[in-house]
């Protein structure tokens, strides 16, 4: 009885393959379409789709270490500042102005960049007057430094730089420039 | 067997060359080649023709990434028509999900069909072109890719089974169900006479 059965699926397969199919040419239309996506896809590998991600990624890196250098003291400043950090602990016992005891001590000050502008200038007078107080003379090294730093105010700050002591107490007295307000006229009256 | 298409001889190496190298004219000329085979497979296997030819060029997409692992010319045929097969299987899967209680009716009602068979007297005419796959495509879907892996394609009742995630009782249950409804619309169209049913216990 099975035979029926293979006849009738022979006579199926028979028709199948006897009938007739016509090609038309918007099936190609469509397998171009197809074709031309998977080239599109092939052309973007994987690294070229995280290419953008990559570069955005690198910008914001550098972008983010240039701020960092540019807003932080460079390693050879910082290192100037430990040593000299160092120097300051025995320093601060010889220094009598009561002043000097609220500085903090790891506070760096990069007058050489910022005396360029205005307000650090008058943070800058505010701190030579504070030295006038106590530093009877000025090493050469500081004078310069100085002369360096704020050319324009130079004959103002020579006047009031006499002190020669140590580049230690000159260092510490830079420190209070930040956490201080700027002082009002007058209060430098010291 | 494949029933290869008259311009089958045409196919050259240059031709699979240009295609491996994506030579859009190579690819073209291919795509004519394997054309009816590839569209006589999709139109048993879909409902219609936009679903077929959705289902042929996502086998020629197949078909022309993996022809850097074709060896011999002369097995090309018989690789593009299995290939089609399996991609529209895969587009059958995709659309269709079996439920449970579907297979437990399928399960209940074999018992009564594993020793039916029909008698057919078939008439010795051409049937119009295309006429066939309108038959088919109007079974179950289902019913239909049975009848097409095990009558047409040639594939057993295990193998049917494990490709449509059926029982290979359900298997037998679509397939006795093609052959029934087939032969009701044969006989509609009077491309097959007297057919009659008979049991054996």
């Amino acid at each position: 009885m099975k035979q029926n059965n293979h006849l009738f699926d022979d006579f199926l397969k028979g028709q199948v393959e006897e009938a007739e199919v016509t090609f038309k040419e918007e099936y190609w239309q469509k397998m171009e379409s197809l074709l031309d996506q998977e080239e599109g896809k092939k052309s973007s590998p994987w690294w070229r789709k995280g290419l953008g991600i990559v570069l955005a990624l690198l910008a914001i890196g550098t972008s983010a270490l240039v701020y960092k250098k540019a807003t932080q003291p460079n390693s050879q400043e910082q290192a100037i500042a430990v040593a000299q950090g160092q120097n300051l602990d025995s320093g601060l016992d010889t220094l009598q102005n009561s002043q000097a005891e609220d500085i903090p001590n790891k506070i760096h000050l990069s007058l050489k960049v910022k005396t360029q502008q205005k307000h650090h200038k008058k943070k800058l007078l505010f701190l030579l007057r504070c030295l006038r107080c106590r530093m009877q003379k000025m090493p050469m090294e500081i004078h310069q430094h100085l002369l360096h730093l704020s050319r324009l105010d130079y004959p103002k700050l020579k006047s009031q730089f006499l002190s020669n002591k140590s580049m230690i107490r000159l260092r510490m007295l830079q420190l209070t420039w930040r956490s201080r307000p700027i002082p009002k006229a007058g209060f430098n009256r010291m | 067997m494949v029933f290869l298409p008259k311009t089958w001889h045409l196919i050259s190496e240059q031709i699979i060359e240009g295609c491996k190298q994506n030579d859009r004219k190579s690819q073209r000329l291919l795509y004519e080649f394997c054309f009816p085979i590839m569209m006589k497979v999709c139109k048993r296997y879909t409902i219609n023709e936009d679903e077929a030819v959705e289902a042929m060029n996502a086998s020629f997409l197949k078909i022309l990434k993996n022809l850097s692992g074709l060896r011999d010319l002369q097995t090309l045929p018989a690789w593009v028509k299995q290939v089609t097969v399996n991609t529209s299987i895969d587009f059958y899967r995709s659309k269709k999900k079996y439920n449970e209680r579907n297979r437990f009716t399928i399960d209940t009602e074999y018992s009564n069909v594993q020793n039916t068979h029909f008698n057919f007297d078939f008439v010795e005419s051409k049937m119009d072109s295309g006429q066939i796959f309108k038959l088919i495509q109007e079974l179950p879907e289902t019913t239909r890719e049975v009848l097409n892996l095990f009558a047409i394609d040639g594939y057993s009742h295990k193998e049917v089974a494990e490709m449509l995630d059926i029982s290979e009782e359900a298997s037998r249950w679509h397939l006795h169900k093609a052959r029934k409804l087939m032969a009701q619309k044969l006989e509609e169209n009077h491309y097959v006479l007297n057919t009659s049913r008979y049991e054996t216990k």
